[in-house]
């Protein structure tokens, strides 16, 4: 489902880390458009949030502005800056900071279109969810959720890097207010970007299929879960079960999407997020979805000790569990494995 | 902008459409919660007086007097008070979201200190464009107690931004007076060491607001404190000496405050003055 079509003739590339997707969506959206900037703390320092937007501060430093931290203020200045023209991204290093704007986030930006019946410019915010290595309670938190029930602000959680790249772009392009999250853990996946021109289609959701004669379930993950999502559906498809694996790649979830539709209509579903369960994605999700299994970390704080944290996440093995108690099949449940993480944090 | 004209005859509309709101008010088809303006026709008028083409405001939740004084279409202010399509927000904001950005006035948040966020924004996009506007930031005094108005002091300093603070002080947050809220220091003294610089007016002293709003638009972060007297309860159309909020409970907030309305009553008549002396 997603398309992506080359006007401009920028060449696509391969062998590109999600970390350098970010950059290069950066790249391409300044040198495309000169209104753009790029705001935060970290920004301009010497490793530019993990590398994704050093290269941005060395072609356009004008552009590239490092900031105090003052993240609410600085998500009211936003809009002030869109209305002076300017289609300012916003990064945070880590997602856990946004609750420090949530004034703006919910009274100011995501009401101002409605109020002012008028689009506002594209504004966006980049924020980093920490998942990983002991990150523990308060840096590592995904909180697509608390976002996405506030209309008028739209969450982009990009999967693979070839996301990650149309996130960046799609976030700098598409009116009103984006809240872009990307996964600290998937940062060093690889993948290819065929095409970089100007016009580009990404957004609506995307789906691949593990195609067998055999029983059919449906997987719908979000953000950084699809990686046990895919894990998981290729174990099933080895035993002959059909999965297919999907992504609506932005919130809030609308229940008339073709991704909800197809959901019911496979019948055997499972919805896996990173998010807490109670108030969550894939609780909202199964709500469209009579009879969805839904496999979330447990409604608590997320625990620093990486013994501990590697409990708490859903794993491919809890995915397996959810599908063997749809399928009606003993699944063999791998061990959970220490997840280590290359690269300072 | 700058014709004698204007100057007096803006902070009598405003306080005549003040005044003819509390009159109409019996008839109920205001709905929304009116926050009334009375008392900063002249502390309003006179900084928007001093600015120039091209720069624009944000405003307050007490937005009246802001929207008018910019040169906001009186006919969509009062559509938007009936909550009626031909509002200036189409009827969805209501009083306290007034906002007309063809002369400037971006809008408002009623979220105390918000505004002056999104005035920084204003400023901050102004100065990477270069092209010498200025903008302005409406808020009370109560604004000094959040986080935002110490974040916002501290990056138009830091960037040396086009920002005009406007502090209406009328000493009163809802109803809890001032003396409950903040230390008792002179703001100026709680700024000093900023790099701003920093004005105070009477708000009944229309020369004063002028020449200290002259003052603050030179293109660089400026802080500018009126005294005012909110003469009108914090919302409604009461008078603020017959607001619900205004009584005195033993050991309230009220009981060792001395009265608003003495105040008020002493602006009224500086109001009146000044508009038979520019008349």
């Amino acid at each position: 489902m997603t398309g992506v079509g080359d006007v401009s003739g920028v060449t696509g590339v391969s062998g590109v880390t999600y970390r350098q997707a970010l950059s290069l969506g950066l790249m391409d959206s300044m040198s495309f458009d000169p209104s753009i900037l790029c705001l935060g703390v970290g920004v301009a320092d010497g490793t530019g949030i993990f590398g994704t937007t050093r290269e941005a501060h060395d072609s356009y430093p004008s552009r590239v502005l490092e900031t105090p931290i003052s993240e609410s203020s600085l998500t009211g200045a936003l809009l002030g800056l869109a209305l002076e023209g300017w289609k300012p991204m916003l990064v945070h290093a880590r997602m856990d900071f946004l609750p420090l704007t949530m004034e703006h986030l919910v009274n100011t930006l995501a009401k101002w279109s409605y109020l002012h019946s008028d689009h506002l410019p594209p504004i966006a915010i980049r924020c980093v969810v920490g998942r990983g290595r002991g990150q523990g309670p308060t840096h590592s938190q995904d909180l697509s959720a608390i976002l996405s029930h506030v209309p008028g602000l739209r969450v982009l959680m990009p999967y693979r890097p070839l996301d990650a790249y149309y996130a960046v772009r799609y976030a700098l392009t598409t009116p009103g207010v984006n809240i872009l999250m990307d996964y600290r853990r998937l940062y060093d996946d690889k993948g290819e970007i065929p095409l970089r021109g100007k016009f580009f289609f990404w957004g609506q959701g995307f789906y691949e299929t593990y195609w067998s004669g055999g029983t059919k379930l449906f997987i719908l993950g979000f953000g950084d879960a699809l990686r046990e999502c895919h894990e998981a559906a290729k174990r099933l498809h080895s035993r002959g079960v059909q999965v297919r694996v999907a992504d609506l790649q932005t919130a809030p979830i609308k229940g008339d999407h073709t991704l909800v539709q197809q959901a019911k209509e496979w019948g055997r579903c499972i919805a896996v997020s990173s998010g807490h369960r109670s108030c969550g994605l894939a609780s909202d999700f199964a709500s469209y979805v009579p009879g969805c299994e839904i496999v979330t970390p447990p409604d608590t704080p997320c625990p620093a000790s990486p013994y501990l944290e590697a409990d708490w996440y859903p794993s491919t093995a809890d995915v397996l569990t959810a599908a063997g108690r749809l399928l009606g099949i003993d699944c063999a449940l791998p061990e959970k494995k220490l997840q280590v993480l290359e690269g300072s944090f | 902008m700058s014709s004698d004209n204007h100057l007096t005859d803006i902070p009598a509309l405003i306080r005549a459409v003040e005044e003819e709101i509390v009159a109409r008010d019996s008839g109920g088809l205001m709905r929304c919660p009116i926050h009334l303006s009375t008392g900063n026709e002249l502390a309003v008028a006179g900084v928007v007086g001093a600015l120039k083409p091209g720069d624009r405001a944000v405003g307050s939740h007490r937005c009246h007097a802001e929207y008018l004084a910019m040169g906001g279409n009186l006919q969509r202010m009062v559509d938007e008070l009936h909550g009626l399509s031909s509002g200036c927000v189409g009827g969805k904001g209501g009083s306290m979201h007034l906002s007309d950005p063809s002369v400037g006035f971006m809008g408002t948040s009623a979220i105390v200190g918000s505004s002056i966020s999104i005035a920084l924004g204003l400023a901050w996009g102004m100065v990477l464009k270069g092209d010498g506007r200025a903008a302005v930031a409406f808020f009370g005094d109560a604004a000094l107690e959040t986080g935002q108005f110490w974040e916002c002091l501290n990056m138009a300093c830091l960037w040396r931004l086009p920002l005009i603070f406007v502090c209406t002080n009328n000493g009163l947050a809802t109803a809890t007076p001032i003396e409950y809220r903040q230390p008792q220091v002179p703001l100026f003294r709680r700024l000093g060491g900023w790099p701003i610089l920093f004005q105070y007016a009477d708000g009944r002293d229309w020369e004063g607001i002028t020449a200290a709003g002259e003052i603050c638009r030179n293109g660089l972060p400026s802080f500018l404190e009126i005294a005012v007297t909110r003469e009108m309860a914090h919302v409604g159309t009461k008078r603020e000496k017959d607001s619900v909020l205004n009584i005195d409970v033993p050991g309230g907030v009220r009981s060792e405050v001395s009265s608003a309305f003495d105040r008020a009553e002493s602006a009224v008549k500086a109001l009146e003055a000044s508009m038979v002396a520019g008349a």
